[in-house]
C-alpha cells in the first residue's frame, strides 16, 4: 500500500494538471476561478499529504529503502519503473510537499491564465517529486528532464519584458546539461553486462575497473561518468560561472517560476548528484572530493560577493541561492556523515527560505510594481515597509534569519552540521566560506534595514497593506517550519544519517 | 538516554530551564502585544519572571546549605548523544549559574518596579528585561555553548526590541554586529567539535587534542565572544545617535547580552587556557579597553559614555580572566552590571526640579562602586587581578592605565549628569530599586569581606564567599610587599582618575568640549571608531564594485550577451556553411547525372537518323566482313 502511495504522489499533479487542461469555464463571474483554483491546489495538496505521511511513517535509523515500488517498463531495454523513498530523499520528499501547494496558492489571485500555470506547477511538482523517488537512472532522467519544461513555458508566457530570452537561454542550458546526463546514462548502461539503469543494481562500485577506448585512448567509465554528471547538472543548478541563465531567470520570471526553480529543483539537482555519485562512482568521489569542495568555496564566495552588489529582491535571492549551493558543496565534498548530513538537511532549508524570500518579495513587487529595492545611484526605491505591514516584516525577518544561520532557525543546524563535517577536513575552506557567511550579515541585514525601516518613499510603500489571511495561510507553514527544525531537526536528521552512513562507506 | 538527578529540593534542572522558557516566553508576547496589553504589559512581565525566580532562589538555597553537586542534564540536539561530533543542549545546575540567573531575575524586577512607579510605561522595554534575564539566564545554565548562544541571542533580541524607533541606522547596525559575533562565535564551537574537542563543560574539559585546527577554532569563538561585548572594532553601533532612555541604550542592548555571553568564556576558560589563544586576547582586550575609553572621553552625551565605559570596564574583566583566572573576571563583571543597572534606573528617572540628597548620593555611590572604592565586588576584582598581574610588569603598568581611563570616564558621567541639572524623584519606588542594586554590588555580599581587598587578606574577612562558592578557588592572598605595591597601584590610579575626572568634567567648563573643538580631525575619527568604519565602508564599496564587475562581465556581458551571440554567430555560419556545402553537392550531382545522361541520349539521337544508320550499317558490315578474311586466313 505505502508504495502505491508514492505513485499516488507522483501521479495525482498529472492528474490534476490534465484537470485544469480539461475543466470547462465555469459559468458566473465570481466563480469562474475558484473551481479550478481549489482543483489545483486540492490536487497538490492530496499529493503533498502522501508526501508527509509517507515522511512521517518512516523509521528511524533504517538505512535502507523503507517504501517502494517497482515494475518492469521498457522490459527490453532493463528500463524498470521503480520508486523508493529512503533517509536520502526523504527530506526531498517533504521539502516539495511542503513548497508546491504554497506556490499555487500564491498564485491563486492570478488575473489571467490561472489554468496554465496551476497545471505547469503541476506538472513541475510531479516532476520533481518523480526525480527524487526514481531508483532507475533513465527514469530520473526522465522526470528530471520533463521537469525543464515547465519552467521555459512559464517563464515564456508570463515573465517579465525579456522573457523570451529567459526563457530560449534556460532551456538551451537545460538541452545541454541534460545532453551530458544522457551521455553518462549511456555510457553506464552500456559498460555493464547485463545491461540496466538501476542504481540498486549498479550499486557498490559495479562500475569499478570498467574503461572503454575512444581512438586508441582508453578511459575510466567512472571518472567519464561522474564528470558528465557533474556537468550536466551543472547547467540545471546555479554552478559559478555558468550561472548566468539563472540570474536571467530571477530577473525575468513570475515569482512562483523562479521560488520552483530556486527552492526545489536547485535541491532536487543536488540530491541527484548526491544519490547519482556517491552510488555509482564511490572511488571517484573519493578522488574529487577536494575539488568538488573547492567549487563549493568559489561558489559560495562568488555569490556572496556578487550579492553586495544586487539592489534588487529576486537578484539578491539568486546570489544568495548561487552561495548556498556552494555551501551544500563543501558539504558533501567533505565526505563526512556530518557533512553530508548536513547537505540534506540544507537542502530542505535552503528551499524553505527561498521559497518564503521569494513569495514575500512577490508580494512587495505586486504592492510596489518593483523589485528593486536601491536604485543605481544609491536612493532607496522601497522603503518603511514595518510600521505599515509588520506581519511582512516579521516574516521576511524569519527567512533572513535562517539563511543567516542565527540559532534557533534552521539554517543553523544545516549549517553548523556543513562546518562541522568540513572544519577538520577543509579548513581552508570552510574558513573561505565563513568569510561568505559574515560578508551575508551585511547585504541581507543591508536588505532588511533599506526595505523596512526608514520613512517610506512612495505612495505605495507608506500606503502598504500588511499580509491577507490567504497570503499568511501560505506563508505561516514556512515560518513554523523553519522555526520547527531549528528547534528540534533531531527527527529528520536521524532519518538520514543511517543512510548516509551506508553511502560513506562504500567510499571508505 | 537523558541524564537526570533530581536534588533534594526537588528542583531539576528541567525545572530551570522551564522558568527560563517561560520567562522567553512572556517576552517574546511581550514584544509583539505589549502595546495592546493594558499597562502595556508590566503585570504580564511581572508573572512571567516569578517562575524563574522562584526556581532559583530555592535551588539556590539548597546548595547555600551545601546539599548538592551540579547537576546536569544533557539531551542531543543535532544527531544522538552517543555520537562522536554530536551537538549537544543542556542545562547545569550549579552555584555559577543559579548565582547568575537568580541576579538577572533581580535585576529586571527592580527595574520593573522602578519602570511601573515612573509612569510611562513601554510595552518594548518591558519585553526586554525579560527576554533579557531568560538570556542571561539560559546562558549561565547552559551546560554547553550552543544552548548559550541562544542565551545570547534572546538577550540581543531583547536589546533590538528596546532599540526600537531608533534610527533605522542605529538598530540595524547594533543588530548586524551582534549577528556577525554570534556567527563568529558559532563558526568557532563548530570547528571545535569538527576537531573532537568536546564542549560539554562539566566533563569535557581536560580532553580537548592539541592540535593547530583547535586553536583556531578556539580564535574564532573568542574572537566572536569578543566581539559581542562590543570590543574594538565593533563598538561602532555605540556612537550612534538616540533619544531612548539609558535603559533602552545600555541596560537591555549592552549590559543583558554581554552579561550572557561572558558565560561560555568563564566556562570554556580551563580548556581556553590550555590552548594558549587566552594571554593574545588578554592583550587585545585591554588595547580595546583602552581605545573604549578615550573615544567615550570625547562624548558629551551621558549615555554614551557610559556605554564606552562598559566597554572598556568588559575589556579589564576579560583581561583578568585571561592573565588571572575567572574569579577577578566575575567580580569587575557584577560590579560593573550592577553599577550601571543601578545609574539607568536612576538617571532615567531624573528630571530637572529642585536638588535634593538622593541625586548626589546616588551618583557618587555609582562613581563609587563603578571605580572600585573599597567595599565594592569591583574594588574586589581589580584588586585580586592587580595581585596575580606583579609578576609581569608591563601587565600591571598597562592594567593601572587601563583602571586610570576607567574611572577617569565613570566619573566624567557622574559630572555630566550633576551638572545637567536633572534630579531623581525622591520617591521610595524610584530610589530603592536603584540604591539596592547598587548596594547588591558590595564586597561582604559577593567576596566575604568587607572592604573587598583594600587591607591585607584575613584582617577584614566576614564569611562565605560567594564567587569562590560558585567558581571554585580561594581568594588571593598577596604578600606584604605585593600587597603593597597592588595597594599603590590601584588607590593611585582610582585617585588620579577621579582628579582627571574632575579637572576635565566636574568644573564650570567642560575642557574635553574644548579639547573636541580644537580637535576636530581627531574627533572625527574617534567618532566613527577610529576610523575603522571608513574603512569597512570602502572595503565594502570595493567588494560591491568587484561584485558589480564580476555581474556585469560574466552574466550580462558574456552570458546574456556575448555567449548567445557566439552560439548564434556559429550556428548560423555553421548551418549557411553546410548549407552551401549541401547546395554545391547537390548541384555537382544535378550536374554530374545530367552530363551522365545527356551524352548517350544525343547519341543515341543522333543514331536515330537514316543516312547515319546507312554509315553504321556499311562500318559494321565492313568490320565483320574483313574479320571474317582475315580468320579464313590465317587458318
Amino acid at each position: 500500500m505505502a508504495g502505491h502511495l508514492i505513485s499516488l504522489m507522483i501521479a495525482l499533479p498529472f492528474f490534476g494538471a490534465i484537470l485544469q487542461a480539461l475543466l470547462p469555464p465555469v459559468g458566473g463571474k465570481n466563480s469562474s476561478g475558484s473551481v479550478t483554483r481549489w482543483a489545483a491546489l486540492l490536487s497538490s495538496l492530496a499529493a503533498s499529504l502522501c508526501g508527509i505521511v509517507l515522511v512521517g511513517s518512516m523509521r528511524q535509523q533504517v538505512p535502507d529503502f523503507q517504501v517502494s515500488e517497482t515494475f518492469a517498463w521498457i522490459g527490453s531495454y532493463a528500463i524498470s519503473y521503480d520508486v523508493a523513498i529512503d533517509g536520502l530523499n526523504a527530506l526531498l520528499v517533504l521539502l516539495i510537499s511542503i513548497v508546491f501547494p504554497l506556490l499555487i496558492a500564491a498564485e491563486s489571485n492570478r488575473k489571467s491564465g490561472l489554468r496554465g500555470i496551476q497545471a505547469l506547477l503541476l506538472v513541475l511538482q510531479a516532476s520533481l517529486m518523480g526525480a527524487v523517488c526514481a531508483q532507475d537512472l533513465f527514469l530520473i532522467f526522465f522526470f528530471w528532464t520533463l521537469s525543464s519544461l515547465p519552467i521555459f513555458f512559464m517563464i515564456g508566457i508570463w515573465g517579465g519584458e525579456g522573457r523570451e530570452k529567459a526563457a530560449i537561454q534556460t532551456m538551451i542550458t537545460s538541452a545541454i546539461g541534460n545532453a551530458f546526463l544522457f551521455a553518462a546514462l549511456i555510457l553506464i548502461y552500456y559498460s555493464i553486462d547485463p545491461h540496466t539503469f538501476s542504481l540498486r543494481e549498479l550499486a557498490g562500485g559495479k562500475l569499478a575497473g570498467k574503461t572503454f577506448q575512444i581512438l586508441e585512448s582508453e578511459f575510466s567509465v567512472s571518472n567519464v561518468a561522474f564528470a558528465f554528471f557533474g556537468i550536466g547538472l551543472a547547467f540545471r543548478i546555479p554552478i559559478w560561472p555558468i550561472h548566468g541563465w539563472f540570474t536571467q531567470v530571477a530577473r525575468e520570471a513570475p515569482p512562483s517560476a523562479f521560488v520552483a526553480l530556486g527552492a526545489v529543483t536547485v535541491p532536487v539537482g543536488m540530491y541527484i548528484f548526491v544519490r547519482t555519485t556517491y552510488t555509482l562512482f564511490p572511488e571517484t568521489v573519493a578522488q574529487m572530493a577536494h575539488t568538488v569542495a573547492m567549487i563549493g568555496a568559489v561558489n559560495l564566495v562568488m555569490g556572496g560577493i556578487c550579492a553586495v552588489a544586487q539592489r534588487g529582491l529576486t537578484m539578491l535571492l539568486a546570489f544568495v541561492c548561487l552561495g548556498e549551493v556552494g555551501a551544500l558543496l563543501i558539504g558533501i565534498g567533505s565526505l563526512s556523515s556530518a557533512g553530508v548530513v548536513g547537505s540534506i538537511f540544507q537542502a530542505l532549508v535552503l528551499g524553505l527560505g527561498v521559497a518564503g524570500f521569494g513569495l514575500f518579495a512577490g508580494i512587495i513587487s505586486d504592492r510596489t510594481g518593483k523589485t528593486v529595492f536601491k536604485d543605481e545611484d544609491g536612493k532607496v526605491a522601497i522603503g518603511g515597509i514595518a510600521s505599515q505591514a509588520p506581519m511582512i516584516a516579521v516574516v521576511a525577518g524569519v527567512m533572513i534569519a535562517s539563511l543567516l544561520g542565527i540559532p534557533g532557525f534552521g539554517g543553523f543546524v544545516g549549517r553548523s552540521l556543513l562546518m562541522i563535517g568540513s572544519f577538520s577536513v577543509h579548513p581552508v575552506v570552510v574558513l573561505f566560506g565563513g568569510l561568505a557567511f559574515l560578508l551575508a550579515t551585511y547585504y541581507l541585514f543591508g536588505m532588511y534595514r533599506t526595505v523596512f525601516f526608514g520613512k517610506a518613499v512612495s505612495e505605495k510603500s507608506s500606503d502598504f497593506m500588511d499580509l491577507t489571511a490567504w497570503e499568511k495561510a501560505y506563508l505561516v507553514p514556512l515560518v513554523v517550519s523553519l522555526v520547527l527544525l531549528g528547534l528540534y531537526p533531531k527527527f529528520l536528521i536521524e532519518l538520514v544519517r543511517p543512510t548516509a552512513l551506508t553511502l560513506l562507506s562504500t567510499i571508505k | 538516554m537523558v541524564e537526570t538527578v533530581t536534588s533534594v529540593s526537588q528542583i531539576s534542572p528541567q525545572m530551570l530551564f522551564l522558568g527560563t522558557f517561560a520567562a522567553f516566553l512572556v517576552g517574546l508576547a511581550g514584544m509583539f502585544w505589549g502595546r495592546r496589553l493594558p499597562r502595556e504589559g508590566d503585570w504580564l512581565i511581572g508573572l512571567g519572571l516569578l517562575p524563574l525566580l522562584l526556581v532559583a532562589i530555592l535551588s539556590w538555597m539548597d546548595y547555600l546549605q551545601g546539599n548538592l553537586q551540579p547537576v546536569p542534564w544533557l539531551r542531543g540536539w543535532i544527531a544522538p548523544r552517543v555520537e562522536q561530533r554530536a551537538v549537544h543542549v543542556g542545562i547545569l545546575q550549579d552555584f555559577a549559574g543559579l548565582t547568575m540567573a537568580l541576579l538577572a531575575v533581580v535585576m529586571g524586577l527592580f527595574y520593573l518596579i522602578n519602570r511601573v512607579a515612573r509612569g510611562n510605561p513601554r510595552g518594548s522595554d518591558f519585553a526586554a528585561a525579560a527576554l533579557g534575564v531568560s538570556g542571561v539566564a539560559l546562558a549561565w545554565m547552559a551546560l554547553t555553548p550552543w544552548l548559550a548562544y541562544i542565551g545570547v541571542g534572546i538577550a540581543t533580541l531583547g536589546g533590538f526590541g528596546a532599540l526600537a524607533g531608533q534610527s533605522s541606522d542605529g538598530n540595524t547596525r547594533y543588530a548586524k554586529e551582534r549577528i556577525f559575533a554570534l556567527l563568529l562565535t558559532s563558526l568557532g564551537a563548530a570547528g571545535l567539535i569538527s576537531t573532537g574537542a568536546g564542549l560539554i563543560w562539566s566533563k569535557d574539559l581536560a580532553q580537548w587534542p592539541d592540535l593547530p585546527l583547535v586553536q583556531t577554532a578556539a580564535g574564532f569563538l573568542v574572537a566572536g565572544i569578543l566581539f559581542q561585548l562590543q570590543f574594538f572594532p565593533l563598538m561602532g553601533w555605540v556612537s550612534s545617535d538616540s533619544d531612548h532612555s539609558s535603559e533602552s541604550r545600555i541596560l537591555f542592548p549592552q549590559v543583558f547580552p554581554a552579561w550572557a555571553a561572558f558565560a561560555t568564556l568563564v566556562r570554556l576558560e580551563p580548556v581556553l587556557r590550555n590552548t594558549g589563544i587566552l594571554v593574545p586576547f588578554g592583550w587585545f582586550a585591554l588595547v580595546s579597553a583602552i581605545l573604549a575609553v578615550i573615544a567615550g572621553l570625547v562624548q558629551t552625551d551621558l549615555k554614551k559614555n557610559v556605554a564606552y565605559w562598559l566597554i572598556s570596564v568588559h575589556g579589564i574583566a576579560v583581561a583578568g580572566l585571561c592573565f588571572s583566572g575567572p574569579l577577578p573576571a566575575i567580580a569587575i563583571l557584577i560590579g560593573s552590571c550592577l553599577a550601571v543597572a543601578g545609574f539607568c534606573l536612576f538617571e532615567s528617572s531624573a528630571k530637572p526640579g529642585e536638588k535634593n540628597f538622593w541625586t548626589g548620593f546616588l551618583a557618587f555611590l555609582v562613581g563609587a562602586f563603578a571605580s572600585g572604592f573599597p567595599g565594592s565586588v569591583m574594588c574586589f576584582g581589580l584588586m585580586t587581578w592587580l595581585g596575580k598581574s606583579l609578576s609581569n610588569s608591563a601587565l600591571t603598568s598597562v592594567g593601572a592605565i587601563c583602571i586610570f581611563f576607567t574611572v577617569a570616564l565613570i566619573w566624567r558621567a557622574v559630572w555630566l549628569f550633576l551638572k545637567s541639572g536633572r534630579q531623581v524623584q525622591p520617591q521610595a519606588l524610584l530610589v530603592m530599586p536603584a540604591f539596592l542594586l547598587l548596594i547588591l554590588g558590595s564586597a561582604w555580599f559577593w567576596a566575604g569581606t568587607l572592604t573587598g581587598g583594600a587591607l591585607p587578606a584575613g584582617t577584614d574577612a566576614m564569611g562565605l564567599s560567594l564567587l569562590s562558592r560558585a567558581l571554585g578557588g580561594e581568594s588571593l592572598v598577596m604578600r606584604d610587599e605585593d600587597f603593597a605595591a597592588a595597594t599603590w597601584l590601584m588607590w593611585g590610579s582610582v585617585a588620579m582618575g577621579i582628579l582627571f575626572a574632575y579637572w576635565t568634567t566636574g568644573r564650570e567648563q567642560d575642557r574635553m568640549v574644548g579639547f573636541s573643538a580644537k580637535f576636530p580631525g581627531f574627533n572625527k575619527a574617534l567618532s566613527e571608531n577610529y576610523s575603522f568604519d571608513r574603512f569597512v565602508e570602502k572595503l565594502l564599496n570595493g567588494v560591491d564594485w568587484v561584485g558589480r564587475q564580476l555581474h556585469h562581465w560574466v552574466d550580462t556581458e558574456t552570458w546574456n550577451k556575448q555567449m548567445p551571440r557566439l552560439l548564434t554567430t556559429v550556428i548560423d555560419k555553421t548551418g549557411s556553411m553546410f548549407s552551401k556545402a549541401s547546395e554545391g553537392i547537390a548541384n555537382t550531382l544535378g550536374s554530374t547525372l545530367k552530363h551522365g545522361v545527356e551524352t548517350p541520349a544525343k547519341f543515341f539521337q543522333i543514331v536515330q537518323s537514316g543516312d547515319m544508320q546507312w554509315y553504321l550499317f556499311l562500318m559494321i558490315g565492313s568490320g565483320v566482313a574483313i574479320l571474317v578474311h582475315f580468320l579464313r586466313f590465317h587458318s
